[in-house]
């Protein structure tokens, strides 16, 4: 039984239920994989110890004919700041490198229940602050399909063990396109879903108000299982939508005609190799039957300081619980002032997260609050105000996921603000709370290219819909080669 | 603007013990960040109302006990008979 | 040579009727309890933990709002004060504020106490730290500070007065009309150590602003402001320029002392807590609260005065300490005779408590109950037993806890039950029988030799049930 590693989730289950295979020979397989190739993409921080175990114990249901979860045999990378208990949970951060959590994210309990297997835990930038996954205390993720370029991020990890098929699927975190910008620099389709849905119950914060976990998978259909899995109402994120569970289905059928938008801003800031094979999508599209039309959006302009005020003041407050006295590394305090303590426990913060948390300072002090952030909040609202009018004509809006190319590791690194403007694209879906896909689409050479498609608040569902067919019409599907 | 003065401040604030070199190079990037955050300037929302997320009182939980119990041992080495060992206050 | 004495105050109360913390499951009763026990991730500030919201506490805080006559918003939110500080678990807390439209449970209140009143500015819902202890006991000496984070999380109601006080006392009966507004709500056990705290801010004709904190209880409050009061007085008629500071209490040495902390201008940072939704506050919410609210202490005692017939200043007397006021009503409910039973009360039961080492010493601690009293306010209704013999009777009952039907007979009111004479005949005793009084310690059957000394000193007449609780008094103290 060959390259078992490069089934979907959808088909792993199928099979582990008629017993082609066996969970343990499939994740057997994988972390057979993990270790002759992950040293190359460096996209596991932990691999889990007990994950052939628990392979076996569902074996042993599946051989005693019990009832089986639905996600059984599906092996699941979970990026490092969703909390797995007993399972280090490091936030790629010097400040968690031993920090075990006491208890399970809701989403990693969701999992388990139904009979998935944590693989290991996986590469991002610290705290998820970056968008290329080079910022983290254990060095870069490099890009499955070259390993000279970045992977994106920060859930750099998931897109690149997913790319790579070192596990079925994965979790990753979105707070302005962490999940959409490596799933499209590394040829995945990443999905961040509407704020609300997913419980954050267990994500380590970065920015509370902006960020949802979504999955990263190599097709909609297992994004849609994923959902499935993860998605409700939990009575332990007070933020989570009052509805039980999702459920999602995977057919492909509209009820209606779709009409998309072309985000016209968002194409004009794209590289020129990108905005064409956008419009070539477009074109399948039209061929397909669809209608669509190009769409202005004048808010975007604000859009990316909005968001980096926001993340920045929230990061600012999240991260000042790290003073290493209720959990951390070994430091005695004895013979420390409290305040040369804590700063000098602090200054193990990259150079990034140090950045952010001081322009975080900045735009909360008592005389900028509403030159800022009372601004940016403002900006929110306006900017939802014009999307919340598109969507009474239109259904889907695209856009390119990111208006670059992956670039090679380190370029730029010293202009941070150039850095910034790349997550121009995703950020709204954020800022807004709407859901937000990134489906392969293409190719320059080597180098993948994603679209993103977006809609209504809790129109999850026919996203997902149109997802599977611009999958069907426009989407790529390729291995990448160098492996 | 953003004075060297300024970013010591919030280091500071953030209780970062920066160095030197760190304090100039952190200096140099934090001032050409705020300056692109600045264009929040330049768009007047004084009739805007920022949006929340809003919910009855009854939607919150009930006052009902759940003893979990955590064991902090396990998470910091700073124990001291079952308190956590902290800095001195002065 | 008085100036003008302005002082406000800022009460914390602990909800301590609540059975959990403020946003998190942990119990709310903290107390008792090993270091680090009562505590979850939540309120140990693990990462990924989020707060969560309890509603009984929302239902406790407008209560206080509407107690206290304060308007509150359709819509209140949650608050991050950013600073740090090793009892703070998050470096933040958890509070409530007012920016954007978006304020706390309760402002612009009013409350009278007697002739007087306060305004109220704020009312604010939030959670408590955790406690810090000093390694050696003395936070400037101590190599190192142990933290206990048992009690972080719990729900605190913050009180916020105008400047409306003239003087201390006036602070002290402002506070005895909040502490039961918050007993008859059942919100706070304010005899709990450290339910109810108060900080307190002064300035005279002015001047500047001096903050005192760390103030343990209601009766240090009235020393603290007094100390404060003088202190002022006394700098200002020497010229000398009062500084806007705050001030620690010395509760040892009873005077306020000038924090060490580095007085840095704090700036909080304040922001909207992104995890907890804003709560809505619509009419019928308030409504339900307004009509399952517990009777307030005015209307009682107006109640009082017309159910019961008793005087104004007695209803009063009795509303104060709302523990008292339920004895009285569960007496009433006994025997019926309000009066009667009020007079023992007041005039009989009130100063055992007073008499007690501490002014916080609680009814329930006492052996008597209402049936006692019910039953005393019967016999002497019916002239079974003289007052004077009844009086006689409390005070057995008080330390044995027998009913007054079974004394009646039995009680002989030529017997000595005043504890002077009773007490000074033991010491005479003891000083003459010394071996027998060391022997006592190991040989519990030398205390009735000791009792029956006492007996024939006093010629038979000295009650002995009562002689014998105060020779075992005495011994313990040996
Ligand atoms: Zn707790």
């Amino acid at each position: 039984m060959n390259e078992l590693w490069s089934l979907s989730a959808q088909q792993v289950s199928s099979r582990v239920r008629n017993g082609d295979f066996t969970i343990e020979d499939y994740v057997f397989q994988l972390l057979e994989r993990i270790n002759a190739i992950d040293d190359k993409i460096k996209a596991f921080i932990t691999v889990n110890d007990d994950a052939l175990e628990t392979a076996r114990k569902i074996d042993t249901k599946i051989k005693r004919q019990e009832t089986i979860g639905p996600l059984a045999g599906v092996a699941v990378g979970v990026k490092d700041n969703i909390c797995t208990k007993n399972i280090r949970t490091t936030c790629a951060s010097k400040l968690l490198h031993e920090y075990k959590p006491p208890f399970d994210a809701t989403v990693i309990s969701r999992l388990k229940e139904r009979d998935a297997i944590i693989i290991g835990k996986l590469n991002l930038d610290e705290f998820a602050m970056g968008s290329t996954t080079e910022f983290g205390s254990f060095g870069p993720t490099h890009n499955p399909w070259d390993p000279n370029y970045v992977v994106g991020g920060s859930s750099g990890g998931s897109a690149a063990s997913v790319a790579a098929s070192e596990c079925t699927v994965s979790l990753g975190s979105d707070t302005g396109g962490s999940i959409r910008c490596p799933a499209s620099f590394c040829s995945v389709v990443g999905f961040k879903p509407t704020y609300g849905s997913v419980s954050r119950y267990g994500l380590i914060s970065y920015s509370n108000s902006l960020e949802q976990i979504g999955p990263i998978a190599r097709t909609v259909s297992d994004i849609v299982m994923m959902m499935n899995a993860i998605s409700g109402h939990d009575e332990n994120d007070n933020t989570t939508h009052f509805q039980k569970m999702y459920e999602f289905s995977d057919a492909s059928d509209l009820k209606k005609p779709v009409r998309f938008g072309l985000v016209k801003e968002l194409i004009e800031g794209s590289d020129p190799v990108i905005s064409r094979l956008v419009y070539s999508s477009m074109d399948l599209l039209s061929s397909a039957g669809f209608k669509w039309e190009e769409i202005s959006l004048n808010s975007i302009d604000y859009s990316l300081a909005s968001y980096y005020t926001i993340a920045m003041a929230e990061a600012s407050s999240n991260l000042a619980r790290y003073d290493n006295l209720r959990y951390g590394f070994d430091c005695q305090p004895e013979g420390y002032e409290w305040n040369s303590y804590f700063s000098t426990i602090r200054n193990n913060f990259g150079d990034e997260v140090k950045k952010r948390i001081m322009i975080g300072s900045h735009v909360l002090l008592s005389g900028y609050y509403s030159k800022y952030y009372l601004k940016a909040q403002k900006i929110r609202s306006i900017l939802r105000q014009e999307v919340k009018k598109l969507f009474k004509y239109i259904d889907i809006l695209i856009s390119p996921t990111m208006p670059v190319l992956p670039f090679r590791l380190g370029e730029g690194i010293d202009n941070p603000m150039k850095r910034y403007l790349i997550d121009a694209n995703t950020v709204i879906a954020n800022l807004i709370g709407i859901p937000a896909i990134s489906i392969p689409t293409g190719f320059n050479d080597k180098l993948p290219i994603g679209v993103q498609l977006m809609a209504d608040e809790m129109q999850d569902q026919l996203l997902l819909s149109v997802s599977k067919i611009y999958e069907r019409i426009a989407g790529v599907r390729r291995k990448p080669d160098f492996i | 603007m953003v004075s060297i003065e300024h970013v010591k401040h919030l280091a500071w604030l953030s209780r970062l013990d920066l160095s030197n070199e760190e304090l100039v190079k952190y200096h140099i990037e934090i001032e050409k960040i705020i300056e692109y955050l600045d264009r929040l300037d330049s768009i007047t929302l004084s009739d805007v109302e920022p949006r929340y997320y809003k919910k009855s009182v009854s939607e919150f939980r009930n006052d009902q006990v759940l003893e979990t119990r955590t064991d902090l041992s396990k998470t910091t080495k700073n124990i001291k008979d079952g308190y956590v060992k902290a800095p001195k206050m002065r | 040579m008085t100036g003008i004495v302005r002082i406000g105050v800022e009460i914390h109360c602990q909800l301590t009727g609540l059975n959990s913390k403020l946003f998190c499951k942990c119990r709310g009763d903290y107390r008792n309890d090993l270091p680090n026990r009562n505590v979850c991730p939540i309120c140990t500030g693990q990462p990924g933990t989020m707060p969560l919201l309890n509603n009984k506490a929302i239902d406790y805080s407008c209560m206080i709002a509407l107690a206290l006559g304060c308007t509150i918003p359709s819509e209140m939110g949650f608050y991050r004060k950013n600073y740090f500080y090793p009892d703070l678990p998050k470096n933040y807390q958890i509070t409530q504020y007012d920016s954007g439209g978006i304020g706390s449970v309760g402002s612009n209140g009013k409350l009278e106490f007697g002739k007087e009143y306060a305004r109220i500015r704020r009312i604010q819902l939030e959670e408590d730290p955790g406690r810090l202890i000093y390694e050696g006991g003395d936070m400037d000496t101590s190599f190192y500070t142990l933290v206990d984070y048992n009690r972080a999380g719990t729900a605190l109601v913050e009180i916020v007065t105008e400047p409306d006080f003239k003087d201390a006392a006036t602070v002290r009966a402002f506070l005895n009309k909040l502490t039961s507004i918050l007993e008859h709500l059942g919100v706070c056990n304010t005899k709990l150590e450290g339910s109810v705290r108060c900080d307190a801010n002064i300035s005279i004709d002015n001047g500047k602003r001096v903050e005192i904190k760390n103030v343990g209880s209601f009766r240090e409050v009235e020393k603290a402001l007094n100390f404060e009061i003088i202190r002022q007085e006394s700098l200002s008629s020497r010229n000398i320029e009062i500084k806007s500071e705050t001030r620690h209490w010395d509760n040892e040495r009873k005077v306020t002392k000038q924090s060490r902390a580095k007085e840095e201008e704090q700036d909080y940072k304040y922001f909207l807590e992104p995890d907890i939704p804003i709560v809505l506050l619509d009419k019928s919410y308030l409504n339900s609260i307004q009509q399952t609210m517990p009777e307030l202490p005015d209307k009682r005692r107006t109640r009082f005065v017309e159910e019961y017939h008793l005087s104004d200043h007695v209803s009063q007397v009795l509303i104060n300490n709302k523990e008292m006021a339920d004895f009285f009503e569960s007496a009433v409910r006994i025997y019926s005779s309000p009066k009667e039973i009020a007079n023992w009360l007041v005039s009989d039961l009130m100063s055992y408590i007073g008499v007690s080492k501490t002014d916080e010493t609680s009814l329930t601690d006492l052996k008597i109950g209402p049936r006692h009293i019910a039953e005393l306010a019967k016999l002497v209704d019916e002239n079974s037993i003289s007052r004077h013999t009844a009086k006689s009777m409390l005070n057995r009952i008080l330390r044995t806890g027998e009913m007054p039907s079974q004394l009646v007979g039995q009680f002989d009111s030529s017997k000595i039950i005043d504890e002077k004479i009773l007490t000074k005949a033991i010491e005479d005793t003891f000083d003459s029988e010394r071996a027998a009084v060391i022997d006592a310690s190991s040989n519990p059957s030398v205390i009735n030799f000791l009792l029956g000394k006492v007996l024939k000193l006093t010629k038979g007449r000295a009650d002995p049930q009562i002689a014998l609780s105060l020779i075992m008094d005495k011994l313990n103290k040996n």
